[in-house]
């Protein structure tokens, strides 16, 4: 099954560097159709700061609208980054080598672009500075820690600055190799940025070491963060379907399920852009599925034992509710959907080697599990809040303005022009752990057949 | 790269001296295996002797059978789980899980045992109508399914209890026919070993579809265990507990079995290996690997839990404050505590260093202390559900104990006896099916070697498809 | 007597682990080796090398964690007010903020650790170095006094150096 290429240090630096060393026209065009995107949504916050949140659909009792689905789906995108590095690094897992920095600038632009989800909801956003950060020594107001509106934002914040510092720590031996070959003012910035490199021994035992043990800190963060997030909904009694205590690690397990889809997603971009075929191989998209396979279906279960609590107490209310979610226009067109994309159609698929192996197939069956993800979170948030509760007179309705529409497509866009833009100045693909990796490349030979194999240090 | 030292350990041995060293240790075994099966014997028959004195008091009421219920699921917990330990690496191709796959599959047998000590308890079970139940029972569909949950958790535990043994042996197969070829018994013996290996020779598409049923059983065997654990949690604790509605409540219990689980293979890999003299097969790689996991899952279990937890201090409604103080900070919180120090923090402290998990002693240390938490878990949270008075359903709970049920002589002895007999009959698999798998080291000696990186000598590990 | 640093280049590990070789045998054991792949510490033969790095996320966490509960409890007594039935010092939510801080300073401090222990960051010339080893040459590097200098540049050119660069330190 493995697809190993020979190739020379020299032939890695110039296929992985290509486009961080040559304009291309299309890197332009993605980045102004982006650039002019985001310049769009922009125009639609300033409306909406101008006017008011009242030009977002949401109401009462919807209080939460496209906004904060699209929140929720980006934390869950950003998952993707530790959930891949840091489990896969821990486990010494060869496939992991072209997609773990892939992973985790995935995560810092989805989860900085999650982050701005909340102020844009809320519609005043300078205000927003009071309940969060306890800076208001003038007045003595302090934010309410009792709050998880309050524990939010210092869980993103940690995973944000975490990762951030992850990245750039484990890009410094790739800067340098950019340093060596580049001029001018890009060779002053690259030799600032790689901070003296040299690859010495030392240099390299603690880049190693770097990587493990930020692996192991930023990996109990990851989990808090999503828990978290189902924390700002689960903690709500009076919100039927929301009061579970399985939300923390559903919401977890969703979003490793969505991230790691959104990987695959980028990685088949970037194999199909940059021509990297022989460093995103066949192999890779196979050891994902596989862990896919295993992702999903854990999620799997914790969605049917959430579910299947809305029935074991027997509320009405709770019934009503997951009528709502699953048996009711639109409900069960978009529950139908969201099934089908996000486990039916895409794990038996899976279970296929032919599919497993083939980027294009991945790449589809990843895209149409964000799909159902997005959806998901729609089911989670937007029927319960739009149902009649203990503390609500009526049912609710929601649908999205033309101005949230907007906002959630240019998250998109916003997302798309971090990655083409980090793409276009660091390597995507950490070229010294394909190194590494050629480095450790053995053959074991048995009988006829000579089976790939590597070193393993213990 | 790391400041580690450098032991490469692997198995070098020709496979007729694996053969020979393995499928003759059980002649080995001397003095102290002796002695160790006769004081389970003698525990297990005290269990018995427990057992028939709490019969006299009938199963109309659930109440007198929390302690063996909570030892039920006690054992079922460790015993039930520690498959996994041979399932896991094996769908991972993860070579360190060789050595000590055959002593956690056959924990497997002890679910023979588990489904005698069910019937009892299935007795003692109430009906589920007028309370929280996940079975259909007079809800929406009157009585559907028929004989829910009585028979359908019986059926549940029958299938697990058989998977498991279907997966031990579908295993043993190629050790089974080892022990045919090698004439080390005879008599009707050889005559059993030539039938429970099924005519095995070894072909290539023999082992396609050894290799194909451990794909499938192993799969099948996760997916049963955790409902298995799941529906347990909810029959014995959960529905009897009126207003309680913890969705993670199930899982944290299964995760608490895979806790549990992992730690008696450890503690079994390191008897095995300290005293039945298997150094040369049960490396501290094996140690090494499995306290990461172990690691993993106890850090789980805390964030489980506090998943858990956060949800109903933060409801804050009459219920919800009231099973805190059933299951935590009421009479119970003495239990709890411990219970939290040996199931999260005395794993945590130790594992999180690497010279501790880099040992035998280390994390079979832990392993041990997890199964006394998962002991001590069991006690408190099926007690805590039964000493509620028989009659509270509906959908509140409005009132707490003050105390906790305190076992009396019967109980201890139905508690340490069904234990032992979990050991017992594991020491007599021992006698008969090799603990270590032959055919997995053979193949894993195919796969592993050493050279040099270099000036460095590392192992070299080969990834077949 | 002034040092010199010496640099050997090298085409291939093989030579490179030759040139090792040679220093130690005449009785060099302190050498650096510059490569483009992070070989397992020991690959060529070099002087393990000691560090306090796991201090720091350890510092790091204490530090998170009192800032955290220097915002946590400090601000609500403070300005004691009661919210949602909760106490004033509500463990519970005390412990996620406390939590996130300690993470956030064990990782802050893990990154200085790094940074410090790998000696960088380094400002001004790069000496001795050369550019070709981050496309795979491997990099002997070793400090002698001035004496020396031709005994190890011969070692170096035995071993089929590509390039041997001499440089004051």
């Amino acid at each position: 099954m493995q697809q190993r290429v020979e190739l020379t240090e020299r032939e890695i630096n110039r296929d992985l560097l290509r486009p961080n060393l040559t304009l291309q026209l299309r890197f332009f065009v993605v980045v102004a159709v982006c650039g002019a995107i985001v310049a769009m949504a922009g125009g639609a916050l300033a409306y909406a700061i101008i006017k008011g949140v009242g030009v977002y659909g949401v109401n009462r009792p919807v209080m939460w609208g496209f906004i904060i689905v699209n929140f929720v789906f980006w934390v869950g995108i950003s998952h993707a980054g530790v959930m891949l590095s840091a489990i896969l690094r821990l486990a010494q897992a060869e496939w992991r080598r072209p997609a773990t920095r892939a992973a985790e600038v995935l995560t810092m632009f989805a989860l900085g672009t999650a982050a701005l989800h909340p102020v844009l909801h809320t519609g005043r956003q300078w205000r927003t500075l009071y309940w969060v950060f306890p800076y208001d020594f003038g007045r003595g107001i302090w934010p309410d820690i009792r709050s998880p509106f309050v524990w939010d934002p210092s869980a993103i914040f940690t995973y944000l600055s975490g990762t951030i510092m992850f990245v750039f720590i484990l890009l410094v031996p790739d800067i340098a190799v950019l340093r060596d070959r580049t001029t001018g003012i890009m060779n002053k910035v690259y030799t600032f940025a790689a901070l003296g490199w040299r690859g010495n021994a030392r240099q390299w035992q603690f880049q190693i070491i770097a990587g493990i043990l930020l692996s192991a800190l930023i990996l109990p963060v990851f989990v808090s963060v999503h828990s978290i997030v189902s924390w700002d909904f689960a903690v709500a009694i009076a919100v039927e379907g929301w009061h579970a205590t399985i939300f923390a690690p559903y919401f977890v397990i969703g979003a490793v399920h969505s991230g790691v889809a959104s990987v695959i997603t980028f990685l088949a971009v970037l194999r199909w852009v940059f021509r990297w075929e022989s460093y995103i191989r066949p192999e890779h998209f196979d050891a994902l599925a596989r862990l896919m396979v295993v992702v999903a279906t854990a999620w799997f279960y914790f969605l049917v034992v959430d579910f299947a609590m809305g029935f074991y107490t027997g509320e009405p209310a709770e019934i009503a509710l997951r009528y709502a979610q699953m048996g009711e226009w639109p409900g069960n067109m978009l529950f139908i959907i969201f099934m089908a994309t996000g486990y039916v159609l895409p794990i038996p698929l899976w279970l296929l080697k032919n599919v497993r192996q083939s980027p294009m197939m991945m790449f589809w069956s990843s895209l149409f599990v964000n799909i159902g993800m997005w959806l998901e979170r729609y089911i989670l948030i937007i029927p319960s809040l739009a149902k009649k509760q203990s503390l609500t007179f009526a049912w609710g309705h929601y649908a999205p303005s033309p101005i949230e529409v907007m906002l959630v497509i240019g998250s998109f866009a916003l997302v798309t022009l971090g990655l083409v833009t980090f793409c276009k100045f660091f390597p995507i693909i950490p070229i010294y752990d394909v190194k590494e990796g050629r480095a450790f490349e053995q053959h074991i030979r048995i009988g006829k057949v000579n089976v790939p194999a590597v070193f393993r240090e213990e | 790269m790391s400041n580690s030292h450098h032991v490469v350990e692997i198995t070098v041995k020709t496979p007729s001296e694996v053969n020979n060293e393995v499928l003759g240790w059980s002649a080995t075994l001397g003095s102290k295996y002796r002695l160790a099966v006769g004081i389970t014997g003698l525990l297990f028959l005290l269990g018995i002797v427990g057992f028939f004195i709490k019969v006299q008091d009938g199963f109309d009421d659930y109440v007198p059978w929390a302690y063996l219920t909570a030892a039920f699921g006690f054992v079922m917990l460790f015993a039930m789980s520690a498959p996994m330990l041979a399932i896991v690496p094996r769908l991972a191709r993860g070579h360190w899980g060789r050595p000590i796959s055959r002593i956690a599959e056959l924990w497997a047998l002890v679910g023979v045992l588990l489904l005698i000590v069910m019937i009892p308890l299935l007795l003692a079970l109430p009906e589920a109508d007028g309370r929280n139940t996940f079975w259909f029972v007079d809800k929406y569909r009157e009585g559907w399914p028929p004989g829910a949950p009585h028979i359908w958790l019986a059926l549940l535990m029958i299938g697990l209890v058989v998977n498991g043994i279907a997966l031990l042996w579908a295993a043993a197969i190629p050790d089974f026919a080892a022990i045919r070829d090698k004439n080390i018994v005879n008599g009707k013996s050889a005559n059993l070993y030539g039938k429970l290996s099924l005519g095995w020779r070894g072909s290539k598409r023999q082992w396609r579809g050894l290799r194909a049923s451990h794909g499938v059983l192993g799969a099948l065997y996760f997916a049963t265990l955790i409902w298995s654990h799941t529906m347990v949690s909810f029959d014995f604790s959960q529905s009897l507990v009126p207003g309680m509605r913890d969705s993670i409540y199930p899982t944290w219990y299964a995760l608490s079995g895979l806790q549990s689980g992992l730690g008696l293979v450890l503690v079994t890999a390191f008897i095995a290996r300290r005293f039945g003299n298997l150094k040369d097969y049960i490396h501290i790689n094996q140690f090494w690997s499995a306290a990461k996991i172990l690691l993993a899952l106890s850090l789980l279990w805390a964030y489980f839990w506090w998943s858990g937890f956060i949800i109903y201090w933060y409801g804050k409604n009459e219920t919800e404050m009231n099973i805190i103080q059933l299951f935590w900070f009421g009479a119970y919180r003495p239990l709890f505590i411990l219970n939290i120090v040996l199931s999260f923090f005395i794993p945590f402290i130790f594992l999180i260093w690497n010279r501790i998990r880099k040992s035998d002693w280390g994390p079979s240390l832990v392993g041990f202390v997890v199964i006394v938490g998962s002991l001590v878990n069991c006690i408190r949270i099926y007690t805590a559900s039964f000493s509620l008075p028989d009659g509270a359903k509906g959908h509140a709970l409005h009132h707490v104990p003050d105390s906790i049920m305190k076992p009396d002589l019967p109980d201890v002895l139905m508690v340490t006896g069904l234990v032992s007999g979990a050991i017992l009959l594991y020491l007599i698999a021992i006698r008969y099916i090799p603990i270590i798998s032959t055919w997995e080291i053979r193949e894993g000696m195919l796969y592993q070697t050493v050279r040099n990186l270099h000036k460095l000598p590392l192992k070299v590990i080969g990834k077949p498809d | 007597m002034a040092n010199k640093s010496i640099l050997g280049v090298f085409q291939e590990v093989d030579e490179a682990v030759t040139a090792a070789d040679s220093l130690k045998d005449n009785g060099i054991e302190d050498f650096e080796v510059l490569t483009s792949t992070p070989y397992p510490e020991g690959a060529f033969g070099e002087k393990p090398s000691h560090h306090r790095l796991y201090v720091f996320p350890f510092i790091g966490a204490c530090l998170g964690f009192s800032a955290a509960i220097l915002i946590t409890a400090g601000t609500q007594m403070a300005y004691p007010l009661v919210t949602g039935g909760k106490p004033l010092l509500a463990l519970p939510s005390m412990f996620i903020i406390c939590y996130e801080g300690t993470m956030l300073g064990a990782i802050l401090f893990t990154i200085i650790g790094v940074v410090f222990e790998s000696r960088l960051p380094r400002t001004g010339k790069l000496a001795p170095y050369d550019t070709r080893i981050t496309e795979g040459y491997v990099g002997i590097g070793v400090d002698v006094p001035e004496d020396d200098v031709e005994k190890i540049s011969n070692i170096f050119k035995e071993a089929n150096a590509a390039d041997v660069h001499l440089e004051a330190t």
